[in-house]
């Protein structure tokens, strides 16, 4: 791909794309946003090819970096975030939370739904280490790598995340089940 | 026996492969079993899991829109014609560069190289110092840039201003037909600075008449076959400077000496 080999460059986007997509997906909630940063990541790959360093991590951590980047530079720019009630400051719900931009809402059943509303209100923090631990099925060590930071972080960021996730599934549900007002 | 912060801790790893030590994660069912909240902590992170890995079936074939390949697709092209482009301009700048180099070591060349229109194909038959130059056109060289010749007469001595001059007066030389070793070199046409004459060694040669022509001297007054000899007083750098003709006597007695 380094030197150049168009048929290698579309075997490693091929391959490594659908990741990228689901994770950008799941933190932005919207498939356009997903799209750009996809996109967004392979350009900054060919722009600057030689910034990648085997030595420091593979590539997957790499892309995954990128399009954290991305992600956080999009939200910068376009400051359409819900508000959002957590105490804590690095809140980021996803767009999908706001009913704009929902990505699959309409082919899921109402568990699968509740559980993409519940992720789309995480932490970003939090949300990162479940797409990528739970959804993308990486090891510890994959999404310590591409998340940049060390294993415990990304261990406790994980059970944390799941924690809260319980919850919000688990009071979800509740309302679901409580009578509606009126009736 | 493992308590409930142990289980909470491990709770999240129970289904993670390779995570935790199979006794570990026995001890930890076996506390779920035996405590009701951590009983319904396991069901409902199994519950969980269920639902993620439905979201994981859900999305596994989410894509990208082709558009999306597409854009990266081009941009790659452009890259590489660009690099392509540019390693091309570097080509052609290298080339431009040896070409530069080279066509200025070729004028340098031409220019220091001695432009002789002396015989192409001689036969050097002896090769002599230079002979002594006379006292008197020591001394007159002493005056004057002159070409210092062998011999003696008015013609011995010829002014170096002009080898042109100096060719068509060697030319208008009837003795010249039958020289011998005492007789006159006639500077050549192309003859470098006089002086020169001084440090030249005495080549005997066999030319073809043909090319006398080329000196100046009158090949139509010359008996005998096709080529003539000849001492040429040859420079330093290899370039003839003068001539004269040898007599076939002559030049039997020196082949004998």
């Amino acid at each position: 791909m380094m030197a150049g080999d168009e048929d290698a460059f579309l075997q490693l986007y091929r391959r490594k794309h659908p990741a990228l997509y689901r994770f950008a997906l799941h933190m932005s909630g919207n498939a356009a946003m997903a799209e750009d940063v996809t996109q967004e990541v392979f350009m900054a790959l060919i722009r600057d090819t030689g910034r990648f360093d085997p030595a420091r991590g593979s590539l997957g951590g790499f892309l995954f970096g990128i399009a954290r980047n991305h992600l956080r530079k999009r939200w910068e720019q376009e400051q359409r975030f819900v508000p959002f009630t957590d105490d804590r400051d690095d809140v980021r719900p996803a767009i999908a939370a706001n009913g704009n931009g929902r990505h699959a809402d309409r082919y899921d059943d109402e568990a699968t739904a509740r559980l993409r509303r519940a992720i789309a209100t995480l932490p970003e923090n939090y949300r990162e280490a479940l797409v990528l631990c739970e959804l993308e099925e990486m090891s510890y060590e994959e999404a310590a790598a591409a998340l940049d930071c060390p294993v415990g972080t990304v261990r406790s960021r994980l059970h944390r995340a799941r924690a809260l996730l319980t919850e919000k599934v688990r009071d979800e549900r509740r309302v679901d089940r409580a009578p509606a007002v009126g009736e | 026996m493992m308590d409930c912060s142990q289980f909470r801790e491990l709770l999240a790893d129970l289904d993670r492969p390779g995570v935790l030590a199979a006794e570990l994660r026995d001890q930890a069912l076996v506390h779920a079993e035996l405590c009701g909240d951590c009983g319904q902590l396991l069901t409902e992170s199994e519950s969980l899991d269920a639902d993620l890995r439905r979201l994981i079936v859900k999305d596994g074939y989410s894509r990208a829109a082709m558009r999306v390949e597409a854009n990266v697709l081009k941009a790659f092209r452009d890259k590489k014609a660009a690099e392509q482009r540019q390693s091309m301009g570097w080509f052609a700048a290298a080339i431009g560069v040896a070409a530069v180099v080279l066509l200025s070591l070729g004028f340098w060349l031409y220019r220091g190289l001695p432009r002789s229109r002396g015989p192409a194909f001689v036969h050097v038959t002896h090769v002599s110092p230079p002979s002594p130059v006379p006292p008197k056109a020591a001394a007159d060289s002493d005056r004057e840039p002159q070409v210092a010749v062998q011999g003696a007469g008015s013609s011995d001595v010829v002014r170096g201003e002009s080898s042109k001059s100096a060719g068509k007066l060697a030319a208008d030389s009837s003795t010249l037909v039958a020289s011998d070793d005492s007789a006159a070199f006639i500077p050549l046409p192309d003859a470098g600075y006089p002086a020169t004459l001084d440090d030249g060694a005495v080549v005997r040669v066999e030319m073809p008449r043909a090319d006398l022509a080329a000196f100046g001297l009158p090949v139509e007054a010359m008996e005998g076959d096709g080529t003539v000899r000849a001492d040429l007083i040859v420079s330093a750098d290899g370039t003839p400077q003068a001539i004269r003709l040898v007599s076939q006597d002559d030049a039997n007695a020196t082949a004998q000496r």
